[in-house]
């Protein structure tokens, strides 16, 4: 699969993965990190930057500009059951121990450039992550 | 106020001649409606929220076919194939709404008066709090009522097919672009529909029907700013601080929410509920930045004409600020804010994505798009399309159409 194939939905799954991987924790109730971090990749060029950034919409008023489909994509992990959430209040999301498997596995089938631009969006997740934390 | 937006100006023209040509006898040059006097208030009786009182200038709107073409729209699609009790239609909840998005309001100035006197100060330069406040309170309501009016036939259904009309696509991707916030068809056409001349002109010429003998309440005073409403209407108020009213027709926690969660669960004969009046006694106003980062705000408060208004540098922040209040609920709302979330996952999981009913959407929606193809392929503009699409409020009405 080419990197400007690659979905939001997509891009949400590599990253959980990812991010779990490198024992990251993901935070739930806490979004705007992951609106943060997605915001600046929208923002900077990178190379093998997936095509579905250029159709992205940020709304701006909020405390953060908010990608609604990135919080649907979010919400879908918890309300598939993907991720737990009950730690004892929705602070983190933790991805079920076979889907990391099975989505890391799909990750590493993804070209060289899509997957090192992955690497980057975790890198900058974790960042942004740390800063709530 | 639409400069550099000429889709949107384009939509609202077409509408404008639609709604004059269509229904001349309220809208057109010799148009007679309305045609009794209107009462100062009237008392609706609803299922949900009881009785509560419309005043002159709603009871006028609510009398157009802009609205009353709601009541042959059904609230929740085709969900009534599946419960046949669900055939609530759009009128009803957009009574409903307007009646939540008053206790809302209400409750806030309950709680924030000495706030809101300082708003009303900076905003309005005026020392008259209450006659503000029901100014405010009435432009939520207009808001309010017409929030849905973009709707057609079989709701979000429909909403779809049409939302890939290339001129509507470009007209909701112009209002993202104008306030700021990601914005789809059915918005597009509330938003421009309450641009339209005929509509304003007809709510001008409804003061002239009202009973003079008869004292309007004092809850119902105040004259409107219509471009204020329909602002209100997409989430968006005319200054930063009155952005709470925005939020009241929609946010996370909107009046919207308020009503279709408990209407369409007992419509469909759901023991779903949520404690309403815990979000009322809990609901607040904290200060808030309202962001900035590519000045589309800043763009739109200069259009509007807000004066001496100044975006703060990023500071400590990301992204330049506007100060603001949102409308928020506090941690110790949190049963209130599960009841809300375990009741809008459980509306989805049994009535919205029921098999069937997505089913029935989905076959449904293919008619459509083809009856879109087939207007396209006779020649029709994208501006044919549109009207068809939007006169469409019951499969008869489409028929009709052909």
């Amino acid at each position: 699969m080419g990197t400007e194939e690659m979905t939001l939905g997509e891009f949400v799954k590599y990253l959980a993965a990812l991010l779990t991987e490198n024992e990251t924790p993901m935070l739930f109730k806490e979004e705007a990190p992951w609106h943060f971090a997605l915001y600046e990749l929208y923002d900077q060029d990178f190379e093998g930057k997936p095509k579905f950034f250029g159709d992205l919409k940020f709304d701006w008023g909020g405390p953060f500009p908010k990608c609604k489909e990135l919080s649907r994509y979010l919400q879908f992990l918890h309300s598939t059951a993907c991720v737990g959430t009950m730690n004892p209040s929705y602070k983190e999301m933790i991805l079920k121990p076979d889907l990391e498997k099975m989505w890391f596995c799909e990750f590493k089938k993804i070209g060289e450039t899509e997957q090192k631009f992955m690497g980057h969006a975790a890198d900058l997740a974790k960042k942004e992550f740390s800063l709530v934390a | 106020m639409l400069e550099g937006f000429p889709t949107l100006i384009l939509t609202t023209a077409l509408l404008d001649d639609y709604l004059k040509s269509r229904h001349e006898l309220f809208f057109g040059d010799k148009a007679v409606h309305p045609f009794l006097e209107l009462k100062p208030y009237k008392d609706v009786h609803d299922p949900i929220w009881g009785t509560n009182g419309f005043s002159w200038r709603e009871l006028a709107l609510i009398d157009t076919p802009v609205l009353q073409r709601l009541r042959r729209i059904h609230q929740t699609g085709l969900a009534f194939e599946v419960y046949p009790s669900a055939r609530h239609s759009r009128f009803e909840h957009s009574l409903g709404v307007t009646i939540v998005a008053t206790k809302v309001f209400d409750a806030i100035v309950r709680r924030h008066a000495g706030r809101l006197r300082q708003i009303v100060k900076t905003v309005e330069n005026s020392d008259e709090f209450e006659q503000t406040l029901f100014r405010w309170r009435q432009e939520l309501r207009l808001a309010a009522l017409l929030h849905d009016t973009g709707h057609s036939i079989l709701s979000h259904t429909s909403e779809r097919v049409y939302g890939k009309i290339p001129m509507l696509q470009a007209a909701a991707n112009e209002l993202t672009d104008h306030v700021g916030a990601e914005k789809k068809a059915g918005e597009v056409i509330s938003f421009c529909l309450s641009h339209t001349e005929a509509l304003r002109s007809y709510l001008d010429r409804a003061k002239t029907k009202l009973m003079k003998e008869s004292e309007v309440p004092d809850e119902f005073a105040g004259e409107p700013d219509m471009d204020n409403v329909s602002l209100l209407i997409v989430g968006r108020s005319r200054h930063p601080l009155l952005q709470f009213v925005g939020d009241i027709i929609s946010s996370g926690f909107d009046a919207d929410k308020l009503d279709y969660l408990l209407r369409d669960a007992a419509a469909a004969g759901l023991p779903l509920r949520y404690d309403l009046e815990r979000y009322l006694a809990t609901v607040y106003l904290p200060k808030s930045n309202l962001t900035d980062g590519k000045s589309k705000l800043e763009k739109l408060y200069k259009r509007i004409g807000v004066k001496d208004l100044a975006r703060e540098p990023k500071g400590e922040g990301r992204f330049p600020y506007f100060h603001s209040y949102r409308l928020k609920l506090p941690k110790r709302s949190m049963n209130t804010i599960e009841q809300v979330t375990i009741c809008k996952l459980m509306l989805y999981s049994y009535i919205y994505h029921h098999p069937k009913v997505r089913a029935g959407e989905g076959f449904f929606e293919k008619v459509l798009s083809w009856a879109v193809q087939i207007w396209a392929a006779q020649g029709a503009k994208a501006q044919i399309c549109l009207s068809c699409s939007w006169t469409l409020t019951t499969p008869r009405c489409m028929v009709a159409n052909f």
